[in-house]
């Protein structure tokens, strides 16, 4: 035992003075006590991350101010003692001075892959640099717009906008340009590598706010549907008196009505007649579909041409009945015993699939019926059915239990917790529900078929979820969320992180439903006199790409596919590979090792019930290989014996270096109208005057075919029009002299067949 | 080691807003926090991973940050004292040879320098045993060579209230330590 001769601390004499063992116990502890000199490097790597953590709020929006640290950023801050530092990256450079012989820098980002894409890039170095030097030797790939700012010996490089989502990224200073003030230089180049997080950049801080307006009126019970136009429907609307016409020759309605908005609290004028379906197109007054009675259930066809109905056919039973989306040409297919409660389309537009709350059955459109399947007795009650009719909620008697069906094979998975609002994505793919077990309820989801149930986390993590509805792809749900003392909010929100997008407060809102493309919210508010169908767009929500050119099941299996292929810590998910593949197809054998992430750059009809996708396949750089490789994927998707989509053909093209230039990273189209729209996405921040003369759209016949491109900066994406569209395929082709703000041509010239849609 | 207090003053009104100042309390006061933790914990990583959450949480929390008469230091020493609490929520400290080389003189046999682990374990180990008010009381006296009056700045106690912490510490030290004794005699 050492002890500490020398220690005298007055206070503990004094205090100790007539307990001299108290006061020998005491310099026993005093001499055991540790020494304690931290390591330089932690006291160094520390300082760095703070003045990154600093800086990050310091973005060119100026949102926040740097100290004002969200949950996230403490969060982060947690995780960053356990994982950050281990994963950082030192960068030692030996220089020629003899005061600072070293040059350390650091970044806060390297080797992470799932970085915001809000962040800023810090660069730590130990010692006060040249700053123009060091700025001028900055180069960042996918090139970028930046500001530079220095807090102390700390570089700041602030993207112009944002940096792209899931984008590898290196950015890279010059050896050369390494120069301290001091004198000191670098022997080697700084690279720092990471890659973003596939999420969108978050809005700002606090969600914005609906605005809703009255579409119509509506009667009681009764459920809402969006139209593949964007039209709304009521299975319960009702109509002006005005309006009164049965059926309506066209969906499209040629009056027009000035929506009005609710924060006046003004009401349409008095509409009173019943009318059954009704529709309340974007612009125009609200026309009848079909007349009464109501249906009781009714759904499109994936393919957007038809509408199936089932009405009370006033002998205790159903009828199962199609007409065209417009009301026309109505057909009866079958008679039900028992009442229909829900029914829905098979993925291949010629099949209807039914329930009466105990057994599953379809009918053709000849008219052939079969039994799919019949609930034991005293097991509960089917609920809900997944669009294409593969799977089926069955509510149990009461309590927990309750499970999704799988149709055809017959098995069941139980969903977690005591199953409330079950609602299914328009793909059904994607499934939500509330678990009211949980204390206060919570909300879950899962892709169909994996019993894997995430939490969603709510903006108010006190109250509890409610009136649950998804979007066509899962990408997006809305909820109810009513806090303790009773007050709901309506509340928009991403899947699966829960991000809001929207968050309102209407009065009595029920019957939430969201677009196929999500960018459309529509409810029901019910006040003393009456019940009014509110509708709102979506703020953050861009409408996606669901036109007829590929199935929403189809592009589920395809979404699922790639996921699998990048798989977890660069290894493929072997398993669902198999899984999503047609027989003889071996992806796992063809898919890279180590991928980082994947873009589905296209999709497209390849042919009659076969569809394509372009898909590029990304490993990320690293402090070993500073550049990103790429291998490019063609993959066929057909309907597999079970009657979902498998992958019937995966080639895949070796590894190699990604050029430098910018690279499209997605092309997506919609037809509204006869118009037809493509977005397509750079990685890059692009020179804007030379979008329009790169870009052509070409026939399969290889006429030009007359179009405009705009570019929006903020979103890296040219949208090119196509007033006139031909029927059938087309072609985007854009040419290398398209730059960006740096002058560097696209990687390369780019081509790729769209469907201009019908 | 504190810096004269109206500068200090200066110094975090200034770090509110900017990132320079908070570096130069950093700079300052990093060394005592990390080796204030360090003796509560005796291990590098958690020592490390426990002086960054501290720091981040001052980050944080600058903007609140109300001169009280206090010195700084006594503000970082609170948070400290927090982030030792939770951490000992989900982790006790371990004695190791690594531990030993670091309590000790280097030039000593590395055969005494464990028995001094052992023994420094064994004291510290009483330490933590003790209540928690105690057991931060003896810490900052003991491991920090801090003032009674400073002590009570940081725990919000008076100094007799301190010293009376110290007082029963040091008696909960002795029995549990006398504890050990017997039992390891009647083994």
């Amino acid at each position: 035992m050492s002890w500490l001769g020398g220690w005298f601390d007055p206070e503990l004499e004094d205090l100790f003075h007539d307990e001299p063992e108290l006061l020998e116990t005491a310099k026993r502890v005093r001499a055991s006590r540790p020494s304690a000199e931290a390591d330089p490097r932690f006291q160094n790597r520390l300082r760095a991350q703070l003045f990154a953590e600093a800086s990050r709020g310091r973005s060119v929006r100026g949102v926040r101010r740097w100290w004002r640290l969200g949950p996230a950023h403490f969060a982060w801050g947690g995780a960053f003692v356990g994982a950050a530092l281990i994963t950082a990256t030192v960068l030692t450079f030996v220089s020629n001075h003899a005061v600072d012989q070293t040059v350390t820098a650091f970044s806060q980002l390297t080797a992470q892959h799932s970085v915001s894409p809000n962040e800023v890039i810090t660069v730590a170095f130990n010692q006060p640099m040249n700053e123009r030097a060091v700025e001028a030797g900055v180069h960042i790939q996918p090139a970028i717009k930046v500001s530079f700012s220095w807090k102390s010996n700390n570089l700041v490089i602030s993207p112009a906008y944002h940096l792209s989502a899931n984008t590898p990224y290196t950015v890279t200073i010059a050896q050369t340009a390494i120069k301290a003030t001091s004198g000191a230089s670098a022997a080697a180049p700084i690279n720092i590598t990471f890659g973003t997080a596939s999420t969108p950049p978050p809005g700002p801080v606090a969600p914005p706010t609906l605005n809703p307006v009255v579409v119509g009126s509506n009667g009681t019970g009764g459920s809402l549907l969006y139209a593949p136009d964007g039209s709304l429907l009521s299975t319960v609307g009702l109509l002006p008196q005005s309006a009164t016409s049965s059926p309506s020759p066209s969906v499209t309605a040629t009056a027009s009505a000035s929506p009005t908005s609710t924060p006046e609290g003004v009401i349409p004028p008095v509409p009173d007649v019943p009318g059954a379906l009704v529709e309340f197109p974007r612009s125009g007054t609200p026309a009848q579909i079909i007349p009464p009675p109501s249906p009781t259930a009714v759904a499109f066809s994936p393919n957007g041409r038809y509408l199936a109905l089932a009405v009370d056919d006033g002998n205790g039973g159903s009828r199962i009945i199609t007409t065209r989306s417009d009301g026309t040409q109505r057909v009866k297919l079958t008679d039900s015993p028992t009442p229909v409660t829900a029914l829905t389309w098979a993925a291949t537009n010629d099949r209807i699939i039914y329930t009466d709350g105990t057994s599953i059955n379809s009918v053709d459109l000849s008219n052939r019926a079969t039994v799919l399947y019949t609930l034991p007795s005293g097991s509960g009650s089917i609920t809900a059915l997944a669009p294409g009719g593969s799977y089926a909620y069955v509510a149990p008697a009461g309590g927990t239990g309750g499970a999704l069906l799988n149709v055809l094979a017959r098995t069941d998975q139980v969903l977690q917790g005591a199953v409330a609002d079950v609602a299914f994505s328009g793909d059904g793919g994607t499934v939500v529900w509330v678990d009211e077990s949980a204390h206060p309820a919570r909300l879950l989801s899962e892709t169909v078929g994996q019993t894997a149930p995430a939490v969603v986390p709510m903006p108010d993590s006190t109250a509890s979820p409610s009136g649950v509805a998804l979007d066509s792809s899962g990408d997006e749900v809305a909820y109810l969320s009513t806090d303790s003392t009773g007050v709901a909010d309506l509340v928009v929100a991403q899947l699966p992180g829960g991000t809001p997008l929207a968050i309102e407060s209407p009065s009595n809102a029920s019957q939430l439903t969201l677009s196929r493309g999500g960018d459309q919210i529509a409810f029901i508010t019910n006040s003393a006199s009456g019940a009014t169908i509110e509708q709102a767009t979506v703020p953050g929500a861009t409408p996606k790409a669901i036109g007829p050119q590929i199935p929403a099941a189809a592009n589920a299996t395809l979404q699922r596919f790639v996921q699998a292929q990048v798989g977890q810590d660069g290894q493929p998910d072997v398993v669902a590979l198999a899984a999503l593949s047609a027989p003889g197809v071996n992806a796992a054998a063809s898919t890279p090792q180590n991928l980082s992430r994947a873009y589905i750059i296209s999709t497209y009809v390849a042919s009659q019930g076969v569809f394509g996708a372009s898909i590029e396949l990304i490993v990320d750089p690293n402090s070993g290989h500073t550049t990103a490789r790429v291998a490019s994927e063609t993959i066929l998707l057909a309907q597999g014996g079970t009657g979902g989509y498998v992958v019937t053909s995966a080639l895949t093209s070796q590894l190699r270096d990604e050029s430098a230039g910018p690279h499209v990273v997605q092309v997506s189209s919609n037809t509204v109208g006869g118009v037809t729209t493509l977005q397509v996405s750079f990685d890059s921040d692009i020179d804007a005057s030379t979008v329009a003369g790169a870009i052509s759209i070409v026939s399969a016949a290889g006429a030009t075919i007359p179009s405009s491109a705009v570019y929006n900066a903020d979103t890296r994406t040219a949208t090119v029009t196509i007033a006139n569209p031909p029927s059938g395929a087309l072609f985007l082709d854009i040419a290398t002299t398209l730059t960006d703000f740096e002058g560097q041509s696209l990687a390369q010239s780019f081509h790729t067949k769209v469907e201009a849609g019908s | 080691m504190t810096l004269p207090r109206a500068y200090e003053d200066q110094l975090v009104e200034r770090a509110k807003q900017d990132a320079d100042a908070f570096g130069e309390l950093y700079d300052h006061y990093f060394g005592q926090i990390y080796r204030f933790v360090f003796s509560r914990l005796r291990d590098q990583e958690a020592a490390e991973d426990v002086t960054s959450e501290v720091f981040f949480k001052a980050l944080r929390a600058i903007g609140r940050y109300k001169p009280s008469g206090h010195p700084f230091s006594a503000w970082l020493y609170q948070i400290s004292v927090n982030a030792i609490n939770d951490h000992y929520r989900s982790r006790k400290p371990t004695s190791s040879l690594d531990n030993a080389i670091a309590v000790a003189d280097p030039a000593r046999p590395v055969d005494d320098r464990v028995v001094d682990s052992a023994e420094a374990a064994r004291v510290w180990a009483a330490i933590d045993d003790l209540p928690p008010q105690q057991r931060a009381a003896m810490t900052l006296k003991l491991g920090e060579d801090l003032k009674l009056a400073q002590i009570g700045e940081i725990l919000g106690k008076s100094e007799g209230a301190v010293k009376l912490l110290i007082h029963r510490g040091m008696i909960g030290v002795r029995l549990r330590l006398g504890v050990v004794v017997a039992v390891e005699d009647q083994r």
